[in-house]
């Protein structure tokens, strides 16, 4: 690269101390220039200011180590194309980029940073268009789904069963997350864990709270219906997958809604022979939070290795339940130390369940669990799993 | 070079026009290549009929490209004239000026979009989180009573104690709770119906004043009764605090 990094890397410092009114500037200048562009975003904008300046920030940050910022700019163009992102649309973006700059240095842009902000940004945007016309090789941009099934559970969740149109496979680790795209709220993704492991009949199971005030969690449990279209993203994490090489025990922690992937996880321990002894510790505040208890008992009385617990820690008067949180309960009916652990439910209870097991002289690297945000765009986490890792868990 | 050997400015400029089918450009690599056989007497020297055919063949290459290069400029200098006519813009965009007003504009009213959805998501936040609180209240007031009738009902059946007759006396503790809940509620959503009738009756006197009496209003009953047929978008959320 021809640029001087450093003075590309000072400019940007400098156009960022600007704050919040640079990607203000810069939506408002690709729109005003390109009103076609808007209806790829969603209606409000606010996330996605924070997210050009952090995604900017580590491509400028690393502008002189290709060998870091090539993969992340991949793992962006993959990812951009569930976004309908096109290849004609990088030259305005380059554009509206450059009038930002120009706009916030003012005097300090002159043509040696323009022509290293060219040269930079094209770079970017070409290695963006060819990752996303590589992955388009293997793999749709997203998956088109229909709803099968949409089942109230009480009073903030609902289990979705989607049926997943496969012109190419819809295949996944048990664990893993896909961004979900409902018709009622465009642009807006969301990640979600299947509850199952993938079926060669292309259905997924997906367990969803309303979150309070949350856009797209509360519209897909109070307005989503059957015969419902939506769009499915490429399944994306590690944190909450099997270890291949283990062999231990395993202890579960289910929070709410959290169940779902660790319930995928069991799927595939029975699909795998039923080998190892687990235990389900399934968590909520009150009863209606045990959304799946029905299903997990006729799991737990077909498989001899699985014992469901199920807990409540606001519901004193159930009947036929532990009281307290998961990780309490568990902690009380034994030792960890041989297992591997993983957790997964609400931000709170994860970092809960995480204290509790160090206390308890838990090593931290035993313990699995998501880091927790559901940011619709976070390409670092993109990776496309190998077909044939994801051929070992299929369901027979 | 002389452009004056093709002054016919035709609109259309495709190379497959202007060339002859199966036609091979002469390469670069194909000129330096080239090589020509010596004389029969042994002489050093090329054969001067091969390298005046070969020169003869490339000059007829140059004057094809030249001919074509400058039918190009032709075409070229007659869009220009035409988009200049026609006071079409033909500059790259990015030479050209952003308005900085439009994008300000566009800037300030995309914040205040974000400012109203970031608000509705804080109010209906708290609207459900209130909601969930509420209904965990009763679930959990409903189980505890009906543990304590549970429980009063084995200290006074004594012999006559029977597992099914304390299902009942929990079920029916349950239900009492359940009724009193939706009997509660009720009485909060008469509340709220009075308080948005108010706020119609108010709006129709309102009206009244303006355009004088309800003649143009066809059922000025329907306004109590079916109060949000009053069309008045923000009567519900007043209705709430």
């Amino acid at each position: 690269m021809t640029v001087d990094p450093d003075r590309l890397q000072a400019s940007w410092a400098r156009v960022v101390a600007h704050g919040d009114s640079v990607p203000a500037y810069f939506y408002a200048a690709l729109f005003a220039r390109n009103p076609q562009l808007r209806q790829l975003f969603p209606a409000s904008m606010a996330g996605q200011r924070d997210r050009l300046v952090t995604a900017l920030g580590r491509i400028v940050a690393r502008v002189g180590e290709p060998d870091v910022m090539l993969p992340f700019v991949r793992g962006l163009g993959r990812d951009h194309r569930r976004f309908d992102v096109r290849p004609e649309h990088y030259p305005p973006v380059g554009e509206a980029l450059l009038a930002t700059l120009s706009q916030f240095l003012g005097p300090d842009w002159d043509a040696d940073l323009a022509a290293g902000w060219t040269e930079a940004y094209g770079l970017v945007a070409q290695v963006m268009c060819d990752a996303a016309a590589e992955a388009t090789r293997n793999e749709p941009p997203y998956w088109q789904a229909l709803v099968v099934e949409h089942e109230r559970r009480g009073l903030d969740v609902a289990v979705v069963r989607l049926q997943v149109d496969q012109p190419m496979p819809y295949w996944y680790l048990p664990g893993q997350s896909c961004a979900i795209e409902v018709p009622t709220r465009l642009r807006l993704w969301r990640y979600y864990s299947p509850a199952n492991i993938p079926r060669r009949d292309g259905l997924v199971e997906l367990h969803v709270k309303a979150v309070p005030g949350g856009e797209v969690s509360t519209a897909i449990v109070q307005s989503l219906r059957n015969g419902d279209e939506v769009r499915v993203g490429a399944p994306i994490g590690h944190s909450l997958t099997l270890d291949p090489d283990s062999g231990r025990d395993l202890l579960l922690l289910a929070g709410g809604t959290g169940l779902a992937p660790l319930k995928a996880l069991t799927e595939q321990l029975a699909a795998e022979g039923g080998r190892r002894r687990v235990t389900l510790v399934v968590g909520g505040r009150t009863s209606g939070d045990l959304y799946d208890l029905p299903a997990l008992e006729s799991m737990a009385q077909q498989m001899p290795w699985l014992t469901v617990i199920p807990t409540l820690s606001h519901d004193a008067h159930a009947a036929s339940v532990d009281r307290g949180n998961a990780v309490d309960v568990a902690l009380r009916m034994g030792r960890w130390d041989a297992h591997d652990i993983y957790v997964c439910g609400p931000a709170e209870m994860v970092a809960t369940s995480r204290e509790r097991l160090a206390e308890a002289g838990i090593a931290p690297q035993q313990i699995r669990s998501e880091d927790g945000t559901n940011d619709p765009y976070r390409p670092d986490s993109v990776a496309t799993v190998a077909v044939a890792d994801r051929a070992e868990v299929y369901a027979r | 070079m002389n452009t004056s050997n093709y002054p016919d400015d035709r609109p259309n400029l495709g190379l497959e026009q202007a060339l002859p089918r199966g036609w091979q450009p002469l390469s670069p690599e194909h000129i330096r290549g080239q090589r020509f056989r010596e004389t029969a007497l042994a002489r050093r020297g090329y054969r001067p009929d091969e390298v005046e055919a070969f020169l003869a063949r490339m000059a007829e290459e140059v004057q094809r490209w030249t001919s074509t290069h400058a039918r190009d400029l032709a075409e070229i200098n007659r869009l220009r004239g035409f988009f200049r006519n026609q006071n079409i813009d033909t500059e790259p965009a990015r030479q050209r000026a952003f308005s900085n007003e439009a994008i300000n504009i566009l800037a300030t009213a995309q914040q205040q979009a974000d400012q109203l959805i970031a608000d509705a998501k804080t109010h209906a936040r708290s609207m459900q989180t209130d909601a969930r609180g509420q209904a965990e209240r009763v679930v959990v007031e409903a189980r505890r009573e009906a543990e304590a009738a549970a429980h009063a009902y084995r200290v006074r059946a004594g012999q006559q104690y029977s597992a099914d007759r304390e299902q009942v006396e929990r079920l029916a503790a349950i239900a009492r709770n359940i009724l009193a809940a939706v009997a509660g509620a009720t009485t909060q959503l008469d509340g709220a119906s009075a308080q948005i009738r108010a706020v119609g009756d108010a709006f129709s006197a309102e009206l009244t004043k303006l355009v004088g009496p309800p003649a143009a209003i066809p059922a000025p009953t329907a306004i109590p009764d079916h109060p949000t047929a009053t069309g008045i978008p923000h009567v519900h959320g007043q209705t709430h605090r």
